[in-house]
């Protein structure tokens, strides 16, 4: 029971946090159903069999995690979420507004594609597509602000003074610039160095990166409204 | 293809051997179900699947010790793209 609890719940739990979606409601109340079984023993005593204490935590996080499910769909009958349009969605259509070129989209898409795809999974790879499509949209981004600031970038074909280029016309705070480097430095370590990044850590890293240059569009399109037509 | 039975087995021996990491056997499961054109062959994958993992023994062994179980892997295979709503019989039915 032991070796259940330590190796086969935490995985369990895991794979159905991943893919919950996966699970139907009837599947969630006979895993709740089965977890009651070892954690109400304790204080029933109805079968008069003392359950390793192992088990009984991992019943109560494994129990957990279905109500923690549950109450997600709960929320979602609540909360309309096919009205929040997907990142990629969202960059595609501020990319359009700013009047940007999509090739930015493509590269994060390009991302995202082999970062979800099933095959061998090289960090070296994932790594260099994530900052191609940071280094793309800055590019982008401070051509177009030193057409509309008239203030030019003098600074080198680096990407890191590109990001203080983009402080300096205001797209980010200092604060932010640190933390956006730190991103940046990450994935460039991952990848050059060949560090042993998991798929997910990198999954985590992609999200991060989508939603900054979401951001950075936002804070572009202000910018441009600030400067008028 | 070869036997499927041999080749599934091959996937997780590689697994057990410490010859292929977690991800990329998950990976490779998932490779060689997509590969299967007939039902009867996917449910036989997963009858075999099924029939690894319950006769699977626990190993308590830690890295790197060159053998490790390959319940981890049959569970998040399973879980991605099998028929879960037999997981979590499976999952309890290993509790013993």
């Amino acid at each position: 029971m032991e070796a259940w609890a330590r190796k086969i719940a935490p995985e369990f739990i895991s794979a159905l946090t991943l893919y919950r979606k996966r699970f139907p409601p009837s599947m969630l109340e006979a895993i709740k159903v089965q977890c009651i079984i070892f954690t109400s023993e304790r204080a029933t005593g109805l079968t008069g069999f003392q359950f390793p204490n192992t088990l009984i935590e991992v019943a109560e996080k494994l129990a957990r995690t279905v109500k923690q499910i549950e109450f997600e769909r709960f929320e979602e009958t609540i909360v309309d979420t096919t009205q929040e349009a997907s990142p990629a969605t969202d960059l595609h259509g501020l990319l359009v507004s700013a009047g940007l070129d999509l090739s930015l989209a493509e590269a994060v898409e390009t991302a995202k594609e082999y970062l979800r795809s099933t095959g061998a999974f090289d960090t070296k790879i994932g790594g260099d597509l994530l900052r191609t499509s940071i280094d793309v949209a800055h590019r982008a981004l401070v051509a177009e602000i030193e057409k509309i600031t008239g203030t030019p970038y003098a600074g080198r074909d680096k990407d890191g003074e590109r990001r203080v280029y983009l402080r300096t016309v205001g797209i980010m705070t200092l604060a932010e610039e640190k933390f956006f480097s730190a991103i940046y430095t990450y994935i460039s370590e991952e990848s050059s160095h060949k560090l042993d990044a998991v798929k997910e850590t990198m999954l985590v890293v992609e999200r991060t990166v989508t939603d900054y240059l979401i951001l950075l569009l936002r804070r572009f399109l202000d910018l441009k409204l600030r400067y008028g037509p | 293809m070869p036997n499927l039975h041999e080749t599934l087995s091959q996937i997780l021996e590689g697994y057990r051997a410490n010859i292929v990491n977690y991800d990329r056997t998950v990976d490779l499961l998932e490779a060689l179900y997509k590969r299967l054109q007939y039902m009867n062959d996917q449910k036989t994958f997963f009858d075999v699947l099924r029939s690894e993992l319950l006769s699977e023994p626990y190993s308590h062994f830690t890295p790197p010790h060159p053998r490790r179980s390959a319940h981890e892997v049959i569970v998040r295979a399973w879980a991605r793209f099998g028929p879960v709503a037999e997981l979590p019989a499976i999952v309890f039915a290993l509790l013993r």
